[in-house]
């Protein structure tokens, strides 16, 4: 059943990395500067149209960060397709506070496709996350890819490759 | 052929003899109805029979299927029991509702005109509603499986009232449950009624218009049932291959379907008025706490009259109640005892709501026998009438026949056993208006005189007290040097007291040493500071129970020359 698919996807991330912009952005395409503390969850609707492959319905779920999975947030996570992770590039913490939401998620819902974004990353000046932050990321098979939920950077292509990975599955 | 035609008739016989194709029959039984069932073939091919034969036992033999159910029917009749009474409920809780608004009283015309009972014609009209639009969410995910919904609405944002509800109902166990096991069922939001029955891997969302009755849970809940038991597989596996929706859709559009009521009311706002059980429990409340408070209000009334009317002497209160908004005072009163009606409104009491019933009686409180003295001596001026610990005690000038009268008098007067005569004859003609009054003088008279000097068990000062001896000889002397010099005599006296505790004598004995004591002591201070030696008379006196001594300064004024 091709064209008529609907997933539903977690947003996660430590607080303030930028998952409700990054979120926001995609779905309306575009940025507010002003903070929004998320409560609880945020629910967001995208139809990402991959041409001959189809098309596919995200049901995005924006789920309140912090850098542990309370039972709430285990409960928001149940049924999802894929996940995408986010940490902030100007906070180094942020790198591992999602590895190990990573981890936790992967031990209680197993396997599922996701995306690892760094935001942020018009921020050069105060840019944190160095090669020693990736290096360990990629011994637990992460592969950050930078982008700004400001300038747009990346955040569509992220997105339309978890929709392709979905689709491709 | 011989072998050939030998294991034919071997089978032949195998297929004569039941006993053996049964077993033959027996061994293979278990596995080819595994397979059957596996092929889905076993369940249909047998519900007719397996139907008719518990019809049929059941016919045959009712008491063993009675037995085997008792455990089941109780809890399922309980249930019934009070699912009818839930939508009673509901029903009053409407009909109660309508009949404070104004479609209540329209209703109530409405009814009158068409002849019908108010509570019927309630119950017609609040059993109108609509199910406008049936969500059917995969539990896990909150992924919309199928959506249905009535011509009129619109259909936007479904897929995101779905997540939000799966949200919703995963905060509410998370947030409000010990076990997370409890389903949110209700929800109001943003002028919608929604309920929800959960399934094992769906959730049925109605929302519903208009004010559904209790039973509709039920209908829902079949409907709800009918899906999973038909499609229970594609809902488990969801999101599959298959199109779920459209297998789903034709049931679950079924929800639709079920409306009540002649005409459907628009659907409830949130924003509406309280519920009148909630208006009905309120009035009860206050009602409640009206009586309370106006219990306590009481009681806090009777608690200060009753105060105020404690410790008044020559007043005695028996009984003090609150009856029917009065206070009822009843007891005993001395006519010189303090006017009641001050006291009520001393007490802040409503005079009004207090009402007396106190009969006079002669009080033998001494602050009573000091008003009765006085009272009946009627005092000239120049005499006062005076408690002295609890002692009447007349003093002061008065003519002589004044003086023998009050003194015959006072002997008869009720509650007077002693009184303490202290008066000097006024003569016609007094000393002090040619010599002039001597205001220095007396004022050093009233201050000495009666000055309290107390001891300890035996004859030894309180510690207190001592030390007040040498200002008092000080004082003392002043007097004595003031009166030698204006020619006034003077007469000093020390009485000693006991209290009434031990044996008669010893206390006579304490009394006399006590004075001579304290009188002692004021010469020698007075004689080392180098005025002569005054003479003090001493006496014993019964007059008060007390351990202590008492300084008398007289000044004896000159006759007129
Ligand atoms: N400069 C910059 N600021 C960002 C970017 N993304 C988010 N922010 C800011 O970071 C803060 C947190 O963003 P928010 O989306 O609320 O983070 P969340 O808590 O992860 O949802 C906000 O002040 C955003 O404006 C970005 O790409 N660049
Ligand atoms: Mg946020």
């Amino acid at each position: 059943m091709t064209g008529n698919r609907t997933e539903k996807v977690c947003v996660l991330g430590d607080f303030a990395v930028g998952k409700t912009s990054t979120v926001a952005r995609f779905v309306h395409n575009e940025f507010s500067d002003k903070y929004l503390t998320t409560v609880g969850v945020k629910i967001d609707i995208k139809e990402v149209d991959l041409g001959a492959h189809g098309s596919i319905k995200l049901i995005m779920w924006d789920i309140a960060g912090t850098d542990a999975l309370d039972g709430l947030q285990q409960a928001y996570l149940r049924g999802a397709s894929a996940y995408l992770l986010i940490a902030d590039g100007t906070r180094k913490e942020t790198i591992s506070n999602a590895l190990n939401l990573h981890r936790d998620v992967q031990a209680i819902y197993g396997k599922l496709p996701f995306v690892a974004l760094v935001n942020k990353s018009d921020l050069d000046s105060e840019w944190e996350v160095g090669e020693d932050e990736t290096m360990r990321s990629r011994e637990a098979g992460i592969e950050w890819l930078p982008c700004s939920a400001k300038s747009g950077e990346n955040v569509e292509n992220a997105i339309r490759s978890l929709a392709a990975t979905l689709i491709g599955q | 052929m011989r072998p050939e035609s030998e294991r034919l008739s071997a089978i032949e016989r195998r297929l004569d003899s039941p006993e053996r194709r049964s077993d033959e029959i027996a061994a293979v039984l278990p596995q080819a109805l595994r397979r059957s069932h596996e092929r889905g073939e076993f369940a249909p091919a047998i519900q007719k029979p397996l139907a008719k034969i518990m019809q049929v036992a059941i016919r045959e033999e009712p008491e063993h299927f009675a037995d085997a159910l008792f455990p089941v029917i109780g809890p399922a009749i309980r249930k019934a029991v009070s699912e009818a009474f839930k939508t009673l409920a509901q029903q009053l809780n409407d009909a109660i509702e309508h009949s404070l608004t104004p479609r209540g009283l329209s209703w109530r015309f409405r009814a009158w005109r068409s002849g019908v009972p108010y509570s019927h014609y309630v119950m017609q009209q609040t059993r109108s509603f609509a199910v406008e639009q049936a969500f059917l969410i995969h539990a896990s995910s909150g992924l919309l499986i199928a959506h249905a919904q009535s011509a009129t609405q619109s259909g936007r944002d479904k897929d995101a009232i779905s997540a939000m509800f799966s949200a919703l109902q995963s905060f509410v166990q998370e947030s409000f449950t010990h076990d997370n096991k409890g389903d949110l069922e209700t929800a109001e939001l943003g002028g919608l009624t929604v309920w929800a029955i959960h399934g094992p891997s769906s959730i049925l969302a109605c929302v519903i218009g208009g004010l559904p009755p209790r039973s509709l849970r039920g209908e829902l809940r079949g409907i709800l049932e009918g899906i999973e038991g038909a499609h229970g597989e594609l809902l488990r596996g969801f999101p599959g291959e298959r199109d779920v929706e459209a297998v789903v859709g034709p049931t679950l559009r079924q929800a639709l379907d079920l409306r009540g009521g002649e005409s459907v009311a628009p659907a409830k706002s949130a924003t509406g008025t309280m519920k009148p059980i909630a208006i009905i429990a309120g009035l009860l409340l206050l009602g409640l706490l009206w009586l309370i408070g106006s219990t306590i209000l009481d009681h806090m009334r009777e608690r200060r009259l009753a105060e105020a009317f404690a410790d008044v002497p020559g007043l005695i209160v028996s009984t003090l109640q609150s009856d029917d908004g009065k206070i009822v005072v009843h007891g005993f009163r001395d006519p010189l005892s303090a006017e009641p009606v001050q006291l009520i409104e001393s007490a802040g009491a409503d005079l009004s709501r207090v009402q007396l019933k106190l009969m006079p009686i002669l009080s033998l409180d001494p602050e009573i026998v000091l008003l009765r003295t006085r009272s009946i001596l009627r005092p000239p001026t120049g005499v006062s009438i005076e408690l002295v610990d609890n002692i009447v005690q007349i003093s002061g000038q008065a003519d002589a026949a004044w003086i023998e009268q009050a003194q015959q008098t006072a002997r008869s007067i009720p509650g007077l056993e002693q009184a303490i005569f202290d008066l000097r004859v006024n003569y016609a003609d007094p000393p002090e208006a040619a010599a002039g009054s001597n205001d220095a003088l007396d004022q050093l008279v009233a201050e000495l005189d009666g000055t309290t000097v107390r001891f300890t068990e035996g004859t030894r000062f309180l510690a207190g007290d001592e030390s007040r001896i040498d200002g008092l000889a000080s004082r003392l002397s002043t007097f004595i040097n003031a009166a030698n010099a204006e020619g006034y005599e003077y007469r000093l006296r020390v009485d000693g007291y006991s209290d009434s505790q031990g044996p008669a004598d010893l206390n006579a004995r304490l009394r006399q040493q006590r004075a001579s004591a304290l009188a002692s002591r004021l010469s020698n201070a007075i004689s080392r500071g180098g005025d002569m030696l005054p003479s003090i008379a001493v006496a014993g006196s019964t007059d008060a129970d007390a351990r202590q001594a008492v300084l008398r300064v007289q000044l004896v004024r000159p006759a007129p020359q």
